[in-house]
């Protein structure tokens, strides 16, 4: 059995509502990088983890950011 | 890559209890915790997901103790005054010396996420109270009655005496200190109301 190393990656995002969480659902959902993710909307950050094997955070704001949306890691 | 760390997971588990009983669960956030716990919020991101995780987490955790605690020494099949002697000495033993763990346990059982907690720690705690209650009414040292009436007989005396005792004063301001003395008096009258 192979196994495959989980990273975890944290941004803070302007994904403020329910609405905005609707938009970016799809591509985070459907993308072959992302094991998976969630948003604390309740958080002043609306801080984004996402778990992969292989993204960076560039690539998930690149991600993020085609769909509308402003992304950075957060520290 | 993050990684983690035990002693620090441990600190931000201590700090969450010491929030939540201060701020309650509305007021409790991530943000918060790091700041005292003197982390940055995106390594609290690598311990949970959000905020709701976070709570759930450490709910069933505080739950599972305190059905440790409260089961200690105690089994089903022991008589009902011997059995609900040694729950007593245990609830109040729970209460009296884990007093931030027992109250931030309370403000989760009255979160949104109460149901989910309780029904995670029913399991280990329920079948052995329900055997115990049982073989009480078959020896006939418990007259049956409904659940409520029971637990509120059983249990709501200490519990009072507890909450007088935290807040340091009963009913009119009246100095009151929780004592073994008392409990074993209340604790005899409460078996003679139970006993058929």
């Amino acid at each position: 059995m192979t196994t495959v190393e989980e990273r975890v990656l944290i941004l803070r995002s302007n994904i403020s509502t329910y609405s905005d969480l609707l938009q970016i659902q799809h591509p985070l959902d459907h993308h072959p990088g992302i094991i998976r993710w969630n948003i604390d909307l309740d958080d002043c950050d609306h801080v984004i983890r996402v778990v992969t094997p292989n993204l960076t955070v560039a690539d998930v704001c690149e991600l993020i950011n085609s769909n509308g949306y402003q992304c950075s890691e957060l520290e | 890559m993050r990684t983690r760390n035990e002693q620090k997971e441990l600190l931000v588990k201590e700090k969450a209890i010491e929030l939540l009983v201060k701020y309650g669960f509305e007021g409790f956030s991530m943000q918060k915790l790091a700041k005292v716990a003197k982390i940055s919020p995106a390594t609290l991101y690598i311990y949970y997901s959000d905020k709701d995780d976070l709570i759930k987490k450490l709910g069933v955790e505080l739950g599972a103790k305190m059905s440790e605690m409260t089961l200690q020494g105690f089994n089903g099949k022991m008589s009902h005054a011997e059995g609900l002697k040694k729950q007593w000495e245990n609830r109040s033993n729970y209460w009296l010396n884990n007093l931030k763990e027992a109250s931030a346990y309370e403000v989760i059982r009255h979160s949104p996420h109460g149901q989910y907690v309780t029904s995670a720690t029913a399991g280990q705690f329920r079948p052995v109270m329900e055997e115990f209650a049982k073989n009480a009414i078959k020896n006939n040292e418990l007259r049956p009655m409904p659940f409520e009436v029971y637990w509120s007989i059983a249990y709501g005396p200490l519990y009072t005496m507890v909450k007088f005792h935290l807040e340091g004063s009963s009913k009119g301001g009246r100095p009151f200190a929780f004592s073994k003395k008392i409990m074993y008096e209340a604790l005899d009258l409460v078996l003679k109301a139970l006993t058929p």
